[in-house]
């Protein structure tokens, strides 16, 4: 899907453009300064306050469009204008949407909401509509009150549009009155000025611009890819009616639907048969969140649908909320087939089982939902997973028991899968601790058998390892607490790293050969790494990789290794205890904190090792599937991993590596 | 087809060579900048610091009795330094010898 991600967050704090030449020289001064002896005599050059240059108004926006929005076509810059007019649709001043996409590739967007304030700012002396149209950061999202669930929430949004255009003309309607300003460049043209009368009750913006093609790499709208998000802001929003029009080739669409997911949801289903017919329908609101879902089962279906959306912005990697639909489901359906005795003696529902060739569509509104991943296209707000499951578990629990009869179709569909699985699983029966060499004394096994379900969890220290242990989900999740630093196997034949114990142990456990290509014998399915988040974590999380690189590739190339990250900071304020994963989001939480209660001043802790967690933050923060951060190590041929690794782990490569120390020294965040 | 189904998740994924060059260099720069290397001050590597600064607290001096060294690791390795033991004895080892490395 499109690249909604630069409207969530920025990717810098914007600003101060440094020059890179520039900060390796300032590193190397530091390095000069440490040193004793050094005889680097770098302070004759020059590095002065003047040397650095504070972009103001829109220029850091032109001068690194790409830190703001997706070059490659000016689709992005159309969802922020088109993001605005939503907002104020979600906040219920306004129910129409018209876009229009001219022939000399410009784009009119008009709604009837309130209009863009036209009065003067207090502080900043300039009226409403040039402030949103020219600084970065302003907006009427932050404090809450204007807008109750609002997708942007970081405000770059629509001055971004201005920046990258270079003409852009806003039509104001608001107390009888039409107003109008222009900008050309990003820089304003025409000042804001009345141009005639409308009714009062006429009230709207009307944003027509001109993308600048040199921003772009192609200067032209994808019109299917509009067509597409209109469509999702037409179904996510009730009542509001949508609305395109291309003059280029004449063609006029319109969408308007009335707040029913499950009307949607069939029409995505097309013709494939559904179980139910009807889509089954929930939907939850309360003064701080909107739950609404629509869900049907198609077996006989090629692409399943699934799509998700937070405050009306597409999450194409899921995430939380997707996560506590699936649980919350599930749960239902087990509880289902349990209170009517469905299930044959011995037959254990898994969540796959239930969830195979379910179709949905989810749409949340939360407040300040919180984003991760490189793309920002998954939702990582952890209260919204027991948000959506609470709600998602009552309602199907209610529906199943309503409508038994389809409920026992649809628990009849699991059943078959399970039991599916178990035969397909015998077939694979994964080696037993009896018939190999014995597993390893540290190893906390899981109970099932099914490799492909198994996870194995490589552990930095007993004591985490411990209580790993505790916070698992025994069924599938191995635990192998690794003590200190494993060793440096990078450039030993594979017959030798035996001779280490901790590499031997993990050689076992995982089931498969140093340098064999057979990975037949693989016992999980998910190899995690899990270390610290502090500089000897990553030590060992290095080493690991080297590891399994050299001998175990098949592994990697496979997806097999995986990386779970564990939280950086632990926020205590009052009783509430939050995590974060890295300092945006820590950031992220702190503002919230504030916003919601001065009284208590939240405490941010970092967390040294896992060993400080208790099991059961542990459990949440990193082991859970449904809440936890995982990411999947992947190799490509032309990216010369192997080269890097050997670089970085090399003995003969100290030379190699003191050169890439000096040059990317500074990008270390300790 | 089917293992792409089975991951609910979404998981994320980065290349492998990207995360460890990062890991690898933010262990490094630690490393250099403040574990390896004495600081030009006063000659003392930060473990070491530690050290004198926890034993200063709790009044030891060379003019002072002896007291077990369990004393201090247990201050440095609470207060200052978050890790292992056995690590901290051979600091203080090193720290004792007239050349220290």
């Amino acid at each position: 899907m499109e690249l909604f991600s630069t409207r969530r967050a920025p990717y810098t704090g914007g600003g101060i453009a440094v020059n890179p030449a520039r900060q390796r020289r300032r590193f190397a001064m530091i390095r000069a300064a440490r040193i004793p002896g050094s005889t680097r005599d770098l302070m004759a050059q020059s590095y002065n306050a003047a040397d650095i240059e504070v972009l103001s108004g829109l220029e850091p926006v032109r001068r690194r469009p790409g830190m703001y929005t997706d070059t490659t076509r000016p689709n992005h810059l159309a969802h922020e204008v088109i993001d605005n007019s939503v907002d104020e649709a979600l906040g219920g001043h306004c129910n129409e949407l018209a876009v229009k996409l001219y022939k000399d590739e410009s784009l009119e967007v008009v709604d009837n909401g309130r209009g863009m304030p036209v009065d003067i700012h207090p502080q900043e002396k300039v009226s409403g509509v040039e402030l949103i149209l020219t600084r970065l950061h302003a907006g009427g999202k932050f404090s809450g009150d204007s807008y109750k669930f609002s997708g942007g929430l970081h405000g770059v949004g629509v001055s971004v549009v201005n920046a990258l255009s270079k003409h852009l003309e806003c039509w104001v309607r608001r107390g009888g009155k039409e107003y109008n300003i222009a900008f050309k460049d990003g820089r304003i043209s025409s000042k804001l000025e009345a141009i005639g009368t409308v009714g009062q009750r006429n009230t709207g913006t009307t944003v027509r611009f001109w993308p600048d093609p040199k921003f772009f790499d192609s200067d032209r709208f994808s019109v299917a890819e509009l067509k597409r998000v209109l469509k999702a802001k037409a179904v996510l929003c009730a009542g509001l009616r949508v609305s395109f029009e291309n003059e280029a080739t004449g063609e006029k669409q319109e969408w308007f639907y009335t707040g029913h997911l499950g009307q949607y949801l069939s029409e995505q289903l097309e013709k494939a048969e559904a179980l139910p017919a009807e889509p089954i329908t929930g939907r939850h609101e309360s003064a701080q969140d909107v739950v609404e879902w629509a869900l049907a089962w198609a077996p006989d279906i090629a692409n399943v649908v699934g799509e998700s959306y937070v405050n009306l912005i597409p999450t194409t990697a899921g995430g939380t909320h997707v996560n506590g639909l699936r649980s919350g489901i599930v749960d239902a359906v087990r509880e289902f087939c349990e209170f009517r005795n469905l299930l044959p003696r011995g037959l254990k529902l898994t969540a796959e089982d239930v969830w195979d060739k379910a179709c949905f569509v989810l749409s949340l509104k939360i407040r300040d939902p919180q984003f991760a991943g490189q793309t920002k296209e998954k939702l990582s707000s952890r209260e919204a997973a027991a948000l959506v499951e609470t709600h998602a578990r009552d309602a199907m629990g209610l529906w199943l028991n309503q409508h038994p009869d389809a409920g026992e179709r649809i628990a009849q569909y699991a059943i078959a899968n399970a039991q599916e699985r178990i035969k397909a699983a015998q077939r694979v029966q994964r080696k037993r601790a009896v018939n190999g060499p014995a597993l390893p004394g540290k190893l906390a096994d899981c109970t099932n058998q099914d490799p492909a379900r198994s996870e194995i969890f490589l552990v930095e220290g007993d004591s985490a390892g411990g209580s790993a242990k505790q916070a698992r989900d025994k069924d599938f999740q191995a635990i192998m607490p690794l003590r200190g630093k494993i060793l440096n196997t990078w450039e030993l034949p594979p017959g030798e790293i035996g001779s280490s114990q901790e590499v031997h142990d993990i050689s076992v456990a995982l089931g498969v050969d140093p340098g064999s290509a057979d990975i037949s014998g693989l016992r999980y399915h998910k190899v995690c790494i899990l270390a610290d988040a502090d500089s000897d974590g990553l030590h060992i999380a290095t080493l690991l990789c080297a590891l399994f690189l050299r001998h175990f590739r098949p592994l990697v190339t496979n997806g097999h290794v995986y990386v779970a990250m564990p939280p950086l900071y632990r926020i205590d304020a009052g009783k509430q205890v939050l995590y974060a994963l890295d300092n945006a989001e820590r950031d992220q939480q702190l503002a919230r904190l504030a916003a919601e209660h001065s009284r208590s001043k939240p405490v941010v802790t970092r967390f040294k090792g896992l060993g400080e967690m208790n099991p059961s933050q542990l459990r949440e923060s990193t082991i859970d599937p449904r809440t936890r951060r995982l990411v999947q190590l992947t190799i490509d041929a032309r990216d010369n991993t192997e080269n890097l690794l050997d670089m970085l782990l090399a003995k003969k490569r100290a030379g190699d590596r003191r050169e890439w120390l000096e040059s990317k020294g500074n990008l270390a965040e300790i | 087809m089917k293992d792409q189904q089975l991951d609910f998740e979404g998981t994320e994924r980065r290349p492998l060579s990207e995360y460890t060059e990062k890991a690898y260099l933010d262990y490094s720069m630690y490393v250099i900048l403040d574990r390896a290397l004495p600081a030009l001050g006063d000659g003392l590597k930060p473990v070491q610091r530690r050290i004198t600064y926890a034993m200063s607290e709790l009044g030891l001096s060379a003019a002072s009795k002896h007291k077990k060294s369990a004393r201090t690791v247990g201050d440095v390795i609470g207060k200052f330094h978050p890790h292992g033991d056995a690590l901290h004895r051979i600091a203080t080892d090193t720290l004792c010898r007239p050349a220290a490395g």
